[in-house]
């Protein structure tokens, strides 16, 4: 029978009687207000937004990589109360739409309500979603739904939970209050909504709060465009993915398939170290203007020199 | 012919796939039994003349008095009420713009009409709604509550013209509706509203249309423009979101497909996450008591559907002296 209170419990996936539904009711009134507490509107800023949720006391979060969509990126979260914090994205899986991001330290050592989080889902198990259904709107709080999980992959999982824009990122909870799965995207009925399942956060835990990008820009734009190509992180190594007519990278004679060693004579093996560099320039206010790039092309190494013109 | 046949089968087994393990399986829509019968003895369709329904309604006397979304019946002429399994002519009586609210009524006598309730509403609650139906039965919809209870501003107000902010100016007209009120008005493109009733304009994070969040359609606006040299004044009517456009607004509208043509404004709402459709709100909101705390008011999104609550409809039976 029905016993979604005890701990250990296996989850509730077959309703007996109409008690049940009342049963049902009085687990969400208790585990849901927690379940708020962690859920975040992510404001981008631009007038767009979406959803994540707070994992840890010193403010880890996940998220949707469509939602927080760079590495690096900062935008606000707004807490159930309308607190206001600045976070930074850090890795996404442009494949899953998996991402992670931290909020900032605060002057004042803030201990921020998170919730636990699983990878035990079961087909049919009751479930209920949170989320910023349209954006922040402290009068109506945040929005939640009942449903079910409809089917279960390991890069994806469908309940009929009803989401709509503002939601991805948001969380997905069983009925003890434990994170799940982060909204993902929508079918044209309503009874298709996907999630991204946390045993797909796990799997890529390090590479997500080291802050890596990778996936094939399903949901985020893959890699970084620098001066006309796109650069992707293969193994440690910067790999160009795509070079467009008739821009600086074009003129220099990249090509498809280079691996970029060095850029201005330093040795780097991620995006996050070449927007280091091209930032410190900046910040010492050096001229970038002819910059020579360090590349290898079909196993033999030569020197290209990237002319930045605005 | 075969290739109808085909999408309808292909559609059926989709659903069937969909509804058997989900959230609102015949399985527990059967639980939920006596819920259905209170939905199948007082929540009513309402139909025009050619039996198109157009909404659902709500019986809340014992004399025949029901309560439906009065958009929904704007304008329409020899109304019948199903209820049970028997069709019974309505007649209009009274209309409340406030609440979209329309009263009806029909020759009945002693039918068992809704138990309105003023119970806790707060979300997690458990909550059923007449889904889809037929000319016999009611389909249960079951969800919870979903957001807190609370007023939901007007904001389907608009212009016939479309205008943009200009950084420390104001907002310049791009665009007007031809025939339109403001055209005919005299106001031209590329004219710059400087300010609004008295209100300066000239700062302003807001869309054009977001300037008149919580006034009301019919409400007369001045606006203070600036032509060439010239300052001049027009003196407009606002007017319905669905008399200016019928194109969706925003993204979230354009994914929920049609939602209600009025679905704000209301002094207060529940919120709940039964997923109906703009023809079937009107009719009640019902608890696993079966007792009604609310009516279905409107489609607001996909995963948004708003009921005015018990209270309120209790209200609108003492105005109009109909509470027994």
């Amino acid at each position: 029978m029905f016993s979604s209170v005890s701990y250990g419990a296996p989850p509730l996936t077959q309703l007996y009687t109409i008690e049940d539904f009342s049963k049902l009711s009085e687990t969400l009134t208790s585990v849901v207000p927690d379940a708020k507490a962690a859920t975040v509107c992510i404001d981008l800023g631009d007038g767009s937004s979406g959803s994540g949720v707070i994992i840890s006391p010193d403010g880890l979060i996940l998220s949707a990589a469509h939602v927080t969509q760079e590495v690096g990126k900062k935008f606000e979260v707004i807490m159930e109360d309308g607190t206001r914090f600045t976070a930074v994205g850090l890795g996404l899986n442009t494949s899953t739409d998996a991402s992670m991001a931290r909020i900032l330290p605060t002057i004042k050592e803030e201990e921020f309500p998170y919730v636990p989080y699983t990878t035990e889902v079961q087909l049919r198990q009751y479930v209920f979603s949170l989320g910023h259904s349209g954006g922040f709107d402290k009068e109506r709080g945040i929005v939640l739904r009942l449903g079910r999980v409809i089917d279960l992959e390991s890069t994806s999982m469908r309940t009929d939970c009803t989401l709509i824009g503002g939601d991805s990122g948001g969380p997905l909870f069983d009925l003890k209050g434990r994170l799940i799965g982060i909204h993902s995207r929508v079918g044209t009925i309503t009874s298709s909504n996907t999630h991204v399942p946390i045993e797909n956060f796990q799997k890529h835990w390090q590479k997500l709060e080291e802050g890596r990008l990778w996936g094939d820009g399903t949901f985020a734009n893959a890699g970084l465009l620098f001066q006309g190509m796109r650069l992707l992180e293969v193994d440690k190594r910067l790999e160009v993915v795509e070079v467009r007519q008739d821009t600086n990278a074009a003129t220099a004679g990249f090509l498809r398939g280079d691996h970029i060693i060095k850029v201005n004579n330093i040795e780097l093996n991620s995006l996050t170290a070449l927007v280091t560099i091209l930032a410190d320039a900046g910040a010492k206010g050096v001229a970038l203007t002819d910059i020579p790039v360090h590349i290898n092309r079909d196993g033999s190494e030569r020197t290209l020199t990237l002319s930045l013109n605005d | 012919m075969t290739k109808t046949l085909f999408l309808i089968y292909f559609l059926s087994l989709f659903l069937a796939a969909s509804e058997k393990e989900g959230l609102r399986s015949k399985h527990n829509q059967k639980l939920l039994a006596p819920v259905q019968q209170v939905l199948q003895n007082s929540s009513a369709v309402i139909t025009n003349s050619d039996r198109v329904s157009l909404g659902y309604g709500c019986l809340i006397t014992s004399e025949g008095h029901i309560f439906t979304k009065a958009s929904l019946i704007e304008g329409q002429e020899g109304l019948l009420v199903r209820l049970g399994k028997k069709e019974y002519p309505a007649e209009f009586v009274e209309s409340s713009l406030t609440w979209d609210v329309a009263l009806l009524k029909i020759e009945i006598t002693n039918s068992p009409p809704l138990q309105l309730t003023t119970a806790d509403a707060s979300p997690g609650a458990i909550v059923s709604s007449n889904g889809v139906t037929s000319l016999l039965s009611r389909r249960l919809k079951f969800g919870v509550i979903a957001a807190n209870t609370r007023l939901i501003p007007m904001q389907e107000a608009r212009l016939d013209l479309q205008a943009y902010y200009k950084k420390d100016q104001g907002f310049l007209i791009t665009e007007l509706k031809p025939e339109g009120q403001a055209i005919s008005a005299g106001l031209q493109k590329d004219d710059l509203i400087y300010a609004i009733d008295d209100t300066p304009v000239d700062k302003s994070d807001l869309a054009f249309h977001e300037l008149f969040k919580g006034r009301w359609p019919g409400e007369e606006v001045t606006l203070k423009i600036k032509r060439n040299d010239q300052e001049l004044k027009f003196a407009l009517k606002l007017l319905w979101l669905h008399q200016v456009t019928s194109s969706p607004q925003d993204r979230n509208e354009a994914m929920s497909g049609r939602t209600s043509t009025r679905r704000t404004g209301f002094p207060m709402v529940i919120q709940h996450d039964i997923p109906l459709s703009a023809r079937t709100v009107g009719g009640p909101l019902l608890n696993l008591s079966g007792d009604c705390i609310g009516m279905n008011i409107a489609r607001f999104s996909r995963s948004e559907t708003y009921a005015i609550p018990a209270e309120a409809m209790v209200r609108l039976m003492e105005d109009w002296g109909i509470a027994e």
